[in-house]
């Protein structure tokens, strides 16, 4: 699912993608997507028919982002079958401008993220394909008598797509070219982000049975995939592992990136600590991660600073993929418990046991996004739920913990905002993407604990952007909209 | 066939298990299973029968038949530390994690003293996720081990493992020299040291253990973990031929995962 602004009012709407009907699958009732207009009194309108966004296909992911910097977001939605770029018209309706735009292309698509690959200052589109798949490839996957979910061990792997923005409404694909095309994997989630501080986002994939990979940007649009080397790619005894959903965040306050991701039951999730050099050492076990989670197959995956005090906290979404898993095992259930992580600054304490009743319930959870659903500063959670009603976390963590809502407007992922609270240092880098399938609040909410104002904040734009601005002594309690250059609004 | 039926009755159900007993401790498996067999015709209850059926057919990759005979042995003799015990490795080998902690903590009861009903719980719960359990139990399946015996070795590697898991390499490195005074020719405790040095930023002694691994027979750890541990390792020795060599050994090998 989707949290974003469609109508620029300042507050967050809802698109949620649904499976639809395929020519493998029909469903009992008619389904499409929906979009939800934000009433601003905790409540929501669908207003579907009219934005034209209702999909109808088999709907997989969604990324949203304003890919053609008309000051409107856009939507990205990825199927079984093919991509749907929807254009904002500006009046709440949008326009299904994929042919035009160059997008019309078959393929089982999953997550995807809007980024800048070549620091032109447009907003280029990775695309994760999953297997090599369509209904004349089906498998039978057989247990016991019982027609069971494949595992993708089943299908071929396939490379993901690049595709660049010519900056006049259509995309190239440069996948070939950019050494991305040039890897085959079964791509679930993906996350664009600096892993050396170098100024040029790389690329995070979480592949499903296969190793990871992590493609290093070396500028001018090409990539090397450098996953084994950098240590992401398989577990620490060389068995590639089912990768789902991905984040990054500096979670240790070092400055360097570090990256997550969500596996399937009894491979533990994995967070990955920048060592430096382009390498990382996971130490899921060592941040209380990795018991934490060996029992649940993750998905959506976020950190946000749930409680405001300055440092990343974790939430995650998790289920098995088999609906039919309890009949073959007794320790695994289909649906499984969100995890909550605090980040106490030595590692993550699972905190989902004060997280609220959602927490002592069971869900098949799949996409994941956060955001601000009522402006008041507490990030909330919004959980995709397979073949259910989605979940909304309405954040009511109560402390004296005070907070500044960053809206950065342009060109803004790749931006690091650094701010200090009683001359301590915080920092988020803006990364692209992340969680799995979905698209949370783009606006940045920093943590200031107790303190009433932050000294200062700083925004180091994207490179193609190239200039920083830095304000002092900013007021906590509200959010404030910057442009290039600008003021705090 | 009629005079062998005939033999095999004169022979009587504790004859037949004892000449099971031994073919399955000579790994001759085709006739352990006909002596067995022969066993449980005459007596369908003898508890030890039905455990080393059950652990030929676990061989035989028949878990339905397995299971059966284990429960089975169960209700027969609920008081049969044995077949308790294998009742909950059956679970543990399934992954049926859950279900393998009662049996492992009924044979236990049965017998305090015996460190594999404790050795198997600690790897279940390790398993589950149950950190501070799985911590304690494999502490205590250490204290029951016997001193210097392939079977302490083979605890002192798992318990080392999960404290690698942990991030607690110091200790995972204690564990598996522990493992290799027990056990000198263990490749798993080799293995274990190897990674654990490998954390421990100590790539040139990482090197030594992992070559060592690759020399003794593969039991457990395969080729392929130790090729993808060298593999890393060289490239921190900044040995690009030697890393190469073992990532093309590594990826030649059937990928594993998982599931």
């Amino acid at each position: 699912m989707a949290i974003f602004d469609y109508d620029n009012d300042g507050w967050m709407d809802l698109y949620f993608v649904n499976s639809g009907p395929a020519d493998f699958f029909q469903p009992t009732r008619p389904l499409r997507n929906a979009l939800y207009h934000n009433n601003r009194d905790g409540t929501f309108t669908d207003v579907t028919e009219r934005a034209c966004v209702g999909g109808r296909d088999f709907g997989v992911g969604v990324a949203a982002a304003d890919y053609d910097s008309d000051g409107w977001t856009d939507l990205l939605v990825t199927t079984y079958g093919r991509l749907i770029l929807y254009h904002n018209n500006h009046d709440g309706t949008f326009t299904d401008v994929t042919k035009a735009a160059g997008l019309d292309q078959p393929g089982l698509f999953t997550s995807a993220v809007w980024f800048d690959a070549d620091n032109n200052g447009l907003l280029d589109l990775f695309v994760c394909h999953f297997a090599k798949y369509n209904k004349a490839l089906e498998r039978d996957c057989t247990v016991n008598g019982v027609h069971h979910y494949c595992y993708p061990k089943s299908y071929e792997p396939w490379p993901s797509r690049l595709y660049k923005n010519n900056g006049n409404g259509t995309f190239t694909d440069i996948s070939i070219s950019s050494g991305i095309g040039l890897h085959l994997g079964k791509a679930f989630g993906v996350v664009a982000t600096d892993i050396n501080n170098d100024g040029l986002l790389d690329l995070f994939v979480a592949n499903d049975s296969v190793p990871n990979f992590l493609f290093l940007n070396k500028g001018g649009g090409r990539f090397e995939e450098i996953g084994f080397q950098a240590g992401v790619a398989y577990s620490a005894d060389g068995a590639a592992r089912s990768g789902m959903g991905v984040d990054a965040i500096d979670f240790d306050g070092d400055g360097k990136q570090d990256l997550f991701v969500a596996n399937i039951s009894r491979e533990r999730d994995s967070l990955y600590r920048n060592a430096g050099d382009n390498s990382f050492v996971d130490v899921a076990g060592s941040t209380g991660i990795g018991m934490a989670t060996v029992m649940e197959t993750g998905w959506g995956s976020r950190f946000a600073d749930f409680d405001l005090d300055g440092r990343p906290d974790l939430i995650l979404a998790n289920g098995h993929p088999d609906d039919l898993i309890e009949s073959i095992n007794n320790s695994l259930q289909y649906r499984e418990p969100l995890l909550l992580f605090h980040n106490n600054g030595r590692g993550f304490e699972n905190v989902s046991a004060a997280g609220g009743p959602a927490f002592e319930e069971s869900f098949a959870a799949r996409g994941l996004a956060v955001g601000d659903l009522d402006n008041d500063g507490h990030v909330d959670v919004v959980v995709g739920i397979s073949g259910d009603a989605p979940l909304i976390l309405h954040n009511i963590v109560r402390n004296t913990n005070h907070w500044i809502g960053l809206n950065l407007t342009g060109l803004a992922t790749g931006s690091n905002i650094t701010w200090s609270v009683n001359g301590v240092e915080h920092g988020i880098f803006k990364r692209g993407g992340g969680s799995y399938l979905s698209s949370s609040d783009p606006r940045d909410v920093l943590g200031l604990g107790t303190a009433e104002h932050a000294d200062w904040i700083k925004v180091q734009w994207p490179a193609a952007v190239g200039r920083t601005d830095r304000f002092e002594h900013v007021r906590a309690g509200q959010y404030y909209s910057l442009t290039p250059g600008g003021d705090l609004l | 066939m009629i005079w062998l039926l005939a033999l095999q009755l004169a022979a009587g159900p504790a004859q037949h298990y004892e000449s099971a007993r031994q073919d399955f401790a000579q790994r001759r498996f085709s006739e352990a299973v006909d002596q067995v067999n022969a066993a449980l015709h005459e007596s369908p209850n003898m508890v030890p029968a039905l455990v080393l059926k059950a652990r030929l057919a676990t061989l035989a990759h028949r878990p339905d038949v397995a299971k059966s005979c284990l429960i089975t042995a169960v209700a027969a003799n609920p008081a049969s530390e044995e077949a308790q015990f294998f009742l909950g490795l059956h679970y543990y080998i399934q992954n049926d994690f859950k279900l393998a902690i009662s049996p492992l903590e009924t044979a236990e009861t049965l017998s305090p003293d015996n460190p594999l009903p404790v050795f198997y719980l600690a790897m279940t719960e390790e398993a589950l996720g149950n950190e501070s359990k799985a911590t304690a139990l494999y502490q205590r399946a250490e204290t029951l081990s016997p001193q210097k015996s392939s079977q302490s070795a083979e605890i002192l590697v798992a318990y080392g493992r999960f404290l690698l898991s942990l991030g607690r390499s110091q200790d995972s490195i204690e564990k598996a020299r522990q493992a290799l005074e027990a056990d000198p020719e263990s490749r798993d405790a080799h293995y274990e040291l190897s990674k654990g040095l490998d954390h421990e930023g100590d790539f040139k002694n990482a090197a030594l253990e992992g070559e060592r691994a690759l020399t003794l027979p593969e039991m457990g750890t395969s080729d392929a973990q130790i090729h993808f541990l060298l593999a890393n390792v060289y490239r921190q020795l900044d040995r690009p031929e030697l890393a190469k060599a073992h990532l093309e050994k590594f990826l030649e090998s059937p990928q594993t995962t998982r599931r």
